[in-house]
C-alpha cells in the first residue's frame, strides 16, 4: 500500500530549500546592493527610483522563485512514497530519475528520528533507516513524517523485523541445529534484573526537562495521537548539575571562543576600513587622543577588558547552546532496544538494538577525572552518514563515529548502576584486573615521553632551529654587530619559551606514562572482557567475547626482550573495524588471553 | 606456555616469493637505472655513472635480501593451525603476530590464485570476518580447497558458544 509522507513536505520543505536559495541570492546580489547604495549617495533622486524599482523586481523574482520551488516540491511529493510490503520496506522517489530503495526487514538495524525546530513545531520529523552495511551503505532517509506516523512506522518495521527473524529461526530449528542462537537468548537472561532498578532511577531531572515535557505534551500541529510502544524497563535523564557540566564540556571551550571573537573583531575592523577609507586614520587619531587622556596602560587595559568580556559572553552563549542541545536528554531501555533522545530545539532520537552494541565505553578526560565524572557511550557498527544535509551541528563529543553517547557527564559511582540498568548484558564485568608487566613502566615512560613525546621533539626542533639561526647570524658578514646581538637576544627569548613549554609537556608525558602504567589493565570473565587504558585521561572498554571478531598478540623485538606483548581485540564497531589494544602485557597473560578467546566446546 | 601453531606452508611458496619479489625489484631497478644509463652513454658524465653504480649495488643488496635471506625466514616464521573451531596463525619476522580466529565469527572464506601461484600449483586462502580478513598465502591448490571448504563448513556448523 502506497503511503505518502506528510504534506508539510511541500511547504515546509520548500521553505527550507527556499531559505538556502535566498541566502545564495543575497550573497550574489551583494555587489548590486552596494552599487545601488553608491548611486543613492551620488544622486538621491535617481537612486531612490532605481532602488524602489529594483526592490519591486527582486520581490517579484523571489515570489516567482518560491512558487517554482513549491511547485517542484508538490510534484516530487506526488512521486515520493513508501510501502511496507510483505517482505521488504520500499521507498520510491524522484520525478525524472526514479529511485527505488528496498530493504528486507531482517536487514533493518535501527530507525532514528530527527527534527529541526520548525519541524518540531509542526509535529513532523525525518526518519533514517540504518542497515549497517558498512561504509558503502548509506542510511535511508524518509523525510517529513508526522510524529504519529513516524512512531507507527518505526514500530511496524521493528515488529516485522522480529517476525522475519523468528520465522527464520523456526526454519533453522526444524533443521538439525539444536538451539537458537545465543545472541537472541542473551538479552532475555539480562532483563529480569532491570525491574527493580527502574523504580528508583525515575526522579532525576533538570530545568530543561519541563520544556521537553511541554514539547511532548503539545507535540506540534500535525503530530497526531501518540503510538503505544513496548514498556520501558529503565530510564534516566540528566540532573541540573550534569546538564550544565555536559554543556560546558560539550562546547568548544574558552580558547576557541577567544579565537572566534578575535577573528570577528579583525574582520569587522578590516571591513570598516574598506568601506570608510578615512576611518583607519580616524581610529588612530582617536587612539592617540584617548591615550593622551587616559594614559596608554589604562587604554590597553580597557581594550583587553572589553575583549575579554565579549569573549566570555560568546563562550557563555556556546555553553547555553550546547546545554540546550542536551535538553530533554533521555536514555531508556525498551525491550531489547536502547533509545537515546536529546535536544530541546533540534530534536533527535537514536536507538540501537542490544545485539548491535559492541562495547560499553567509559571515557574520562583529565578534567572529568579530577572531578570524578565520566562520559558513557556504546560502541556500535556504523554505516556512513545518511547524507550531507543530514549531518547535524552537534558538538564534538557527540559526533564520534561508531558510538552513541548514553550519558555525557556521569558520576563514576553511578556508572555501574546505569550500565546494569540500561545494558545489563554488559554489567558484572570481570572482577580481577590483570596489571601490565613490570617492564611496561620503563618502556611506557620512554615511549610516551621520547618516541611519541611532543615535548621531547619540540625541544629537539627548537635546538636545531636555534643552532641554524645562530650559525646563519655568525657566518653572515652583512649583519652588523648590534643587529646580531639583537637577533641573538630575541632568538634566545623565543627558544627559552619553547624550552619551558617542552619541559612542561615532557613532565606531563612522564606523569601520563606513570599513570598509564598504574591504571592500565585488562580482565576477563566468562563472557566479558575489559580493557582499561589509563593516563591523564582514561578509557575503559567492556565488550563481550562474542563481539570479538578475532584477536591477536603482537610483539616487536624490544618487547620480546622484555617478555611482553600487545594484545589486540578486534571488534566490528565503527565503520570497518576497531582494534582495542593494550600494550605490554606479560607474555603468559597474553597467551592465556588467546586461550580464553578460543571457542568453548558445548560440553 | 602454549605451543606454537604447527603447520607450515608449502615449501614451494619460497620460490613464489622469490619470483614475485624479483619482478618488482627488476621493474623498480629499470625504472631508476635506465634514465641514468642514457645520460651516462650520452655525455659520459661521471656523476651519472656514479649514481648508476650505487643503484646497481642497491639492486644486488635487494636481490640478496629478498631472494636469498628473507624467503627461508619468512617461510619459517609463518605457522598456522586449523583446529575444529578456530584458526591460529603466527607470522612476522620483526613484528610478530599471533592471530586467533574463531570459526563462528567467519563470514566467508575464499581461495585466490594469481599467475605465479598458479604456475606453482599453489593457492592462497582468505578468511574474512566482520572486522577484516586474514590470509594464508601459499598452500597446495587442493589443500587450499579442502581448507576453504572445511573452514566454511566449520563456520556454518559452529554455533554460538557460552
Amino acid at each position: 500500500m502506497k503511503q505518502h509522507v506528510h504534506h508539510s513536505y511541500i511547504w515546509l520543505g520548500a521553505l527550507r530549500s527556499f531559505g538556502a536559495l535566498l541566502i545564495a541570492l543575497v550573497i550574489c546580489g551583494m555587489s548590486g546592493i552596494v552599487s545601488v547604495i553608491g548611486l543613492l549617495a551620488e544622486s538621491p533622486a535617481t537612486g531612490a527610483f532605481v532602488m524602489s524599482f529594483g526592490v519591486l523586481i527582486v520581490l517579484v523574482f523571489v515570489a516567482f522563485l518560491y512558487g517554482i520551488i513549491v511547485a517542484v516540491h508538490a510534484v516530487s511529493y506526488k512521486y515520493l512514497w513508501y510501502e511496507v510490503g510483505p517482505e521488504e520496506f520500499s521507498l520510491y522517489s524522484g520525478m525524472i530519475w526514479k529511485k527505488r530503495t528496498h530493504v528486507p526487514y531482517q536487514r533493518i538495524q535501527s530507525v532514528d528520528q530527527k527534527a529541526s525546530l520548525l519541524q518540531r513545531a509542526f509535529g513532523v520529523c525525518n526518519i533514517s533507516i540504518d542497515t549497517a552495511g558498512g561504509a558503502a551503505n548509506k542510511a535511508i532517509l524518509v523525510p517529513y513524517l508526522a510524529r504519529a506516523q513516524a512512531d507507527a512506522l518505526r514500530q511496524e518495521l521493528y515488529a516485522r523485523k522480529q517476525y522475519a527473524i523468528s520465522g527464520a529461526a523456526q526454519v533453522a530449528n526444524a533443521a538439525p541445529a539444536p538451539s537458537p542462537t545465543g545472541v537472541a537468548a542473551a538479552p532475555v537472561a539480562g532483563t529480569p534484573a532491570t525491574g527493580a532498578a527502574a523504580a528508583q532511577s525515575a526522579p532525576a531531572g533538570n530545568v530543561l526537562d519541563a520544556g521537553d515535557a511541554l514539547w511532548k505534551e503539545v507535540g506540534g500541529v500535525f503530530a497526531g495521537a501518540p503510538v503505544e510502544m513496548e514498556p520501558v524497563s529503565f530510564e534516566y535523564g540528566l540532573t541540573n548539575k550534569e546538564l550544565v557540566l555536559a554543556g560546558i564540556s560539550g562546547n568548544a571551550g574558552f580558547a576557541v571562543a577567544f579565537l572566534v571573537v578575535l577573528v570577528a573583531v579583525v574582520q569587522i575592523l578590516g571591513g570598516l576600513f574598506d568601506i570608510v577609507p578615512e576611518s583607519g586614520d580616524a581610529i588612530a587619531d582617536a587612539m592617540v587622543t584617548g591615550a593622551a587622556a587616559f594614559g596608554l596602560p589604562q587604554l590597553i587595559g580597557l581594550i583587553i577588558g572589553v575583549f575579554l568580556v565579549i569573549t566570555i559572553i560568546v563562550w557563555a552563549f556556546s555553553i547555553l547552546n550546547s546545554t540546550i542541545s542536551f535538553g530533554g536528554f533521555h536514555a531508556r531501555r525498551r525491550g531489547d532496544r536502547i533509545e537515546v533522545e536529546r535536544g530541546l530545539l533540534q530534536h533527535q532520537s537514536q536507538n540501537i538494538s542490544i545485539e548491535r552494541v559492541q562495547s560499553v565505553i567509559v571515557r574520562q578526560t583529565w578534567i572529568r577525572k579530577v572531578i570524578g565524572y565520566a562520559e558513557l557511550s556504546l560502541g556500535k557498527v556504523d554505516a556512513a552518514e545518511a547524507d550531507g544535509s543530514n549531518a547535524q551541528s552537534g558538538n564534538s563529543s557527540m559526533k564520534r563515529a561508531g558510538e552513541i553517547v548514553i550519558h555525557p557527564f556521569c558520576k563514576m559511582s553511578r556508572v555501574d548502576e546505569l550500565v546494569s540498568g540500561l545494558v545489563p548484558e554488559f554489567a558484572n564485568g570481570p572482577e580481577d584486573a590483570i596489571p601490565l608487566a613490570n617492564k611496561a613502566l620503563r618502556r611506557g615512560i620512554l615511549r610516551r615521553s621520547v618516541w611519541q613525546g611532543g615535548g621531547f621533539w619540540l625541544a629537539v626542533f627548537t635546538v636545531i632551529c636555534q643552532c641554524l639561526v645562530m650559525f646563519a647570524v655568525d657566518s653572515d658578514p652583512d649583519i652588523s654587530l648590534m643587529d646580531a646581538e639583537l637577533i641573538r637576544f630575541w632568538v634566545n627569548c623565543v627558544a627559552m619559551v619553547l624550552y619551558v613549554l617542552a619541559g612542561i609537556t615532557f613532565v606531563l608525558d612522564v606523569i601520563g606514562a606513570v599513570m598509564w602504567y598504574r591504571e592500565s589493565s585488562f580482565g576477563v570473565s566468562r563472557n566479558l572482557m575489559t580493557i582499561v587504558n589509563g593516563g591523564l585521561s582514561r578509557t575503559r572498554q567492556t565488550f563481550p567475547r562474542s563481539k570479538i571478531q578475532f584477536g591477536y598478540l603482537r610483539s616487536n623485538p624490544l618487547q620480546r626482550v622484555a617478555g611482553t606483548c600487545t594484545i589486540c581485540a578486534v571488534t566490528a564497531a565503527g565503520v570497518g573495524s576497531t582494534a582495542i589494544t593494550l600494550i605490554d602485557v606479560q607474555d603468559p597473560a597474553g597467551i592465556q588471553w588467546l586461550e580464553w578467546l578460543k571457542p568453548r566446546s558445548h560440553s | 606456555m602454549r605451543d606454537f601453531p604447527t603447520q607450515a606452508l608449502n615449501p614451494k611458496i619460497k620460490s613464489v616469493w622469490r619470483l614475485s619479489d624479483l619482478v618488482w625489484i627488476l621493474i623498480v631497478f629499470f625504472a631508476c637505472a635506465i634514465p641514468f644509463a642514457l645520460i651516462a652513454t650520452d655525455d659520459d658524465s661521471s656523476w651519472a655513472l656514479g649514481v648508476l653504480v650505487i643503484e646497481v649495488i642497491l639492486f644486488v643488496i635487494l636481490l640478496v635480501l629478498f631472494l636469498v635471506i628473507l624467503p627461508p625466514i619468512r617461510y619459517a616464521r609463518f605457522r598456522y593451525e586449523v583446529s575444529d573451531d578456530f584458526l591460529e596463525i603466527a607470522q612476522g619476522i620483526i613484528w610478530r603476530k599471533r592471530y586467533m580466529v574463531p570459526f563462528i565469527r567467519v563470514q566467508n572464506t575464499d581461495t585466490r590464485q594469481g599467475p605465479i601461484l598458479r604456475a606453482f600449483g599453489l593457492a592462497s586462502v582468505t578468511i574474512s570476518t566482520a572486522a577484516g580478513s586474514l590470509a594464508i598465502p601459499g598452500l597446495d591448490a587442493a589443500e587450499a580447497d579442502t581448507l576453504r571448504d572445511r573452514a566454511a563448513e566449520l563456520a556454518r556448523l559452529a554455533r554460538e558458544d557460552v
